[in-house]
C-alpha cells in the first residue's frame, strides 16, 4: 500500500514537472524510474483513483505534516527530498536568534549540520535530507522549514 | 539521532556528559566553587537549573547542594558556563573549555596585584571574605635591630633584683642559691638575656649600686655603629588565588598603597526593601563578599535600616536575593563586563541579566 501511495505523490510530481517543461528523460532520472512509467502517468494513465486521491490529500497537508508521511513511505532519502522539495518547496533553516548552540543537532544522521568557525551553527542544505531529525531534536525551535522561491530549486 | 545526557552525582559535584559522534560534551559543576549567586539559572534557556533553599543552607539549617541541574532538560549548551561569574560551573567541548574558546562570551572580572608597591601589610588576608589572599613575609630578626651591650659588675652587684623587677623585657633572672647551711644566700648569680635584652638602660638607672653599664648601638648618642636598616631587610610575596577571589574588591578598598586593583563583572545597585525585609539574616550569611551586615547603632534614637550594604564591596552576583525568603533584595545590574558574545540567543539570554 505505501508503495501506490508513494507512486501516487511521484505520479503528482511528473505532471508538475511536466507542466513545468521538463522532458520525460529529465523526470526519469530525477524521480529514479522508468521512462515508460513516466509517459503513463504524463499521459493520464496514473494509479487508481483511490489511490490519486490519498496522494493528492498528501500533497496539500501542511508540510510539516506531508514531508513526515513522504518520508515514512521511503528509505530512499536521496527520492524523498527530490519529492519533498518539489511539492511544498521548502528548506530548513537555522534560526540565528534562537540557536543557543548546544549541538545536539550536530548529530545529524548525513552530516548536514556543522559549525562553522564562529562556533556557530549551519546547515548545508545539499546533504540535507529532509528527514526532520533536528526539527525534532532542537530544544529551543530554532530549526523550521521554510518556503523558498521556486528559481532557488535548480542550484 | 538523539544522544542522551548522562548525569552523575559526586560528592559536591554535578557532572552532566552527552558524548555525541560528533562532539563530546562534559558540563562540571562545583559546589564549593558555587556562591549561589543564581546566575546560570537565571540564564538557562531550557529551565534545567533548579537553585536549592539557598537562604537555610547558607544559614546552616540543612545541608544540600546549592543547585540541581536536571539532566532531562539539560541540553548542554554550556550559557551557565559562560555566564558564571565564579568559575563553578564549566563546560569541555572534545576536551577544551568553553572558557579557552574566543567563540565564547565570558563575564571578566580580574584582580591584579603589583608586588613592587606591596608593603606586606597582611591587612588584605585578614579581610578577604573567601581567603584567596596569602602574605608571607620574612622579617629579620629582632635581635638585628636592637644592638647593644650590658654588662653588669659582679663585684658590686648585690643580687637585690632592683634591675630584674624594672626590666620590661624580662631580660634579667636571678638565680637561686640552696639556702642551707653550707650556702646561705637566697640568690648565687644574676643573668642577662641578652636576645630579650632591648639595650633601654631601665636596669642602669634602677640599679642602686651602679653595676649595671648599657650601650645600645642604636642610640644616636651612642653612635659607634650604624642604624641597621629595617625596610630593605622586609621580604615576602602576596599571592592571591583567583580561584577563590570573588572580585568583592575588600583587599582593593583597605589597601594603604594601592597595591591592587579589582575589575569588577557587574555594575549596578543593590536595592533592599526596607518594608519587605524581616531581618531575618538570610542575605547576610549568603554574601560571598560579606558586603551585608546588620548596622549596629552609633547614636541613641538614630533610624537605621535593617540590613546595611557596603556597595563598594559587593559584587551584584545576586547571592542574596535568593536567600532572601521574602524577596526582598533586588539586584539592578546596569552592564556586564563582558566580551566575546557571537550568538544573537546568546545576546539575548545575557542582556536578561540586566534589569
Amino acid at each position: 500500500m505505501p508503495e501506490h501511495i508513494l507512486s501516487g505523490i511521484k505520479a503528482i510530481v511528473a505532471m508538475k514537472l511536466k507542466r513545468e517543461g521538463r522532458l520525460q528523460r529529465e523526470i526519469a532520472e530525477y524521480l529514479k524510474m522508468d521512462r515508460s512509467i513516466i509517459s503513463h502517468y504524463i499521459h493520464g494513465r496514473h494509479p487508481s483513483d483511490k489511490v490519486m486521491r490519498v496522494s493528492e490529500e498528501i500533497v496539500n497537508l501542511p508540510a510539516e505534516y506531508g514531508i513526515k508521511i513522504i518520508n515514512s513511505m521511503s528509505e530512499d532519502r536521496e527520492l524523498t527530498k527530490k519529492i519533498i522539495e518539489n511539492i511544498y518547496q521548502v528548506k530548513i533553516e537555522i534560526e540565528r536568534d534562537r540557536c543557543i548552540l548546544c549541538g545536539e543537532c550536530l548529530e545529524c544522521p548525513y552530516n548536514a549540520i556543522f559549525k562553522n568557525s564562529d562556533h556557530l551553527i549551519e546547515i548545508n542544505n545539499n546533504k540535507c535530507v529532509l528527514c526532520m531529525e533536528c526539527i525534532y531534536i532542537c530544544p529551543v525551535n530554532a530549526l523550521n522549514i521554510k518556503k523558498f522561491l521556486p528559481n532557488e530549486l535548480e542550484e | 539521532m538523539t544522544v542522551d545526557a548522562k548525569k552523575e552525582r559526586y560528592n559536591g559535584t554535578i557532572q552532566i556528559v552527552r558524548d555525541g559522534t560528533v562532539e563530546n560534551r562534559v558540563l562540571n559543576w562545583n559546589d564549593n566553587q558555587c556562591v549561589g549567586c543564581g546566575i546560570c539559572s537565571d540564564i538557562c534557556p531550557v529551565g534545567a537549573i533548579e537553585m536549592g533553599p539557598l537562604g537555610a543552607i547558607f544559614k546552616g539549617d540543612i545541608e544540600a547542594p546549592k543547585l540541581d541541574i536536571d539532566d532531562t532538560k539539560c541540553v548542554l549548551c554550556g550559557m551557565c558556563a559562560s555566564a558564571c561569574p565564579f568559575n563553578a560551573m564549566d563546560l569541555k567541548i572534545n576536551g577544551t573549555s568553553t572558557k579557552e574558546l574566543p567563540q565564547y562570551p565570558k563575564i571578566n572580572r580580574d584582580i591584579t596585584l603589583n608586588q613592587d608597591v606591596c608593603v606586606l601589610c597582611e591587612q588584605c588576608e585578614i579581610v578577604c571574605p573567601q581567603c584567596a589572599i596569602e602574605v608571607e613575609r620574612e622579617l629579620p630578626e629582632r635581635k638585628t635591630m636592637v644592638l647593644g651591650e650590658i654588662t653588669i659588675n659582679k663585684e658590686i652587684c648585690v643580687l637585690c633584683g632592683i634591675c630584674a623587677e624594672y626590666c620590661p623585657a624580662d631580660a634579667i633572672e636571678l638565680i637561686p642559691g640552696k639556702m642551707n647551711a653550707l650556702e646561705l644566700n637566697p640568690y648565687k648569680d644574676i643573668v642577662v638575656d641578652t636576645d630579650a635584652c632591648v639595650f633601654c638602660k631601665v636596669c642602669e638607672k634602677a640599679c642602686p649600686h651602679n653595676a649595671i653599664e648599657v650601650i645600645c648601638y642604636k642610640c644616636p648618642l651612642a653612635n659607634r655603629i650604624k642604624k641597621p636598616e629595617l625596610y630593605k631587610e622586609i621580604t615576602g610575596k602576596t599571592t592571591i588565588n583567583k580561584n577563590l577571589c570573588v572580585s568583592c574588591s575588600w583587599c582593593e578598598n583597605i589597601c594603604p598603597v594601592n597595591a591592587i586593583v579589582v575589575e569588577k563583572p557587574f555594575e549596578g545597585e543593590l536595592l533592599i526593601d526596607e518594608a519587605a525585609c524581616n531581618a531575618c539574616g538570610a542575605c547576610i550569611a549568603a554574601c560571598p563578599c560579606n558586603a551585608l551586615v546588620f548596622p549596629q547603632p552609633e547614636e541613641q534614637g538614630q533610624k537605621l535600616p535593617k540590613i546595611a550594604v557596603n556597595k563598594n564591596v559587593c559584587v551584584l552576583c545576586g547571592a542574596c536575593t535568593h536567600a532572601c525568603p521574602v524577596n526582598a533584595l533586588e539586584v539592578k545590574r546596569t552592564k556586564i563586563n563582558m566580551t566575546g558574545v557571537t550568538a544573537p540567543a546568546w545576546k539575548e539570554s545575557f542582556e536578561k541579566l540586566l534589569k
